[in-house]
């Protein structure tokens, strides 16, 4: 298992609505999802070489006051090919999104928790393809209240 | 004063989750039992809204509005001086309301 890329806040990608406030909490960048609106954020990579076998998300997170319930996250991957027939002026094209539900969050608000998600659905991703990960809390799936507020995300590989 | 519709009460869970996180409030109960809570103050506010009616009436001369905000300005009032290290989460609990617009 090989880590190919830290994904931080202050690197993320914004949709034009709906997306993450991007916050300083103790002075650490946080994307701050809420707890009622379906909020998704981005980021752009170059695929590495040698990019190979499963690949997983891990996600780092904290909630800002809930100290029950649980989260839902959702993790999409949008792979561009040299020569794609993809109008990236027009269109997004993401495969279908990868889920991990029913996390519990941490007894103390402000403790951090680690949640993984497989990314099966990897839109056939290899070497050197233009490739964007799309983060969204699930918000009107999940239990917890407040903001979840993401610290970071590391991308796996199976190499 | 009515009961708050399903909307309505709605928004108003996103504005106190949104008032938690913004203040750091530590909060022990999930949206499915918050959202149950609301309904239960809200329902029982409105099953004692003839007690309010009754309470008043030995001084006649306020609007249904005038005493509905003199209700409002008492409960702000206790809170203030109950939680006074929690100021913040009120004044930003009334700005996040307006911004749901619950109306």
């Amino acid at each position: 298992m090989a880590t190919r890329f830290i994904l931080t806040p202050l690197s993320a990608e914004f949709p034009a609505t709906n997306f993450p406030q991007l916050l300083l909490v103790n002075r650490r960048p946080v994307l701050a999802f809420d707890a009622s609106t379906n909020e998704a954020c981005y980021w752009t990579v170059i695929v590495p070489q040698g990019w190979t076998g499963t690949i997983t998300a891990l996600i780092t997170y904290m909630m800002a006051s809930a100290t029950s319930g649980d989260t839902d996250w959702d993790v999409a991957v949008e792979a561009v090919t040299d020569a794609d027939a993809t109008d990236l002026d027009a269109t997004t094209s993401f495969d279908t999104t990868n889920s991990t539900d029913n996390t519990t969050v941490p007894g103390t608000a402000g403790y951090i928790d680690q949640v993984t998600v497989t990314l099966t659905n990897n839109d056939s991703s290899a070497a050197a393809d233009y490739l964007r990960f799309s983060l969204t809390r699930d918000a009107a799936s999940d239990t917890a209240t407040g903001d979840a507020y993401v610290l970071a995300v590391e991308i796996r590989d199976g190499a | 004063m009515a009961q708050l519709t399903a909307g309505q009460k709605t928004k108003l869970r996103a504005a106190l989750m949104r008032a938690w996180s913004n203040n750091r409030t530590p909060v022990a109960v999930n949206k499915t039992d918050l959202a149950t809570l609301i309904t239960l103050a809200d329902t029982w506010r409105n099953s004692n809204a003839a007690a309010y009616n009754t309470a008043l009436a030995s001084v006649p001369g306020l609007t249904a509005a005038q005493k509905a905000l003199l209700l409002t300005a008492d409960l702000i009032a206790v809170y203030m001086v109950d939680n006074p290290a929690e100021l913040a989460i009120l004044n930003d609990l009334i700005s996040q309301i307006m911004q749901e617009g619950v109306s």
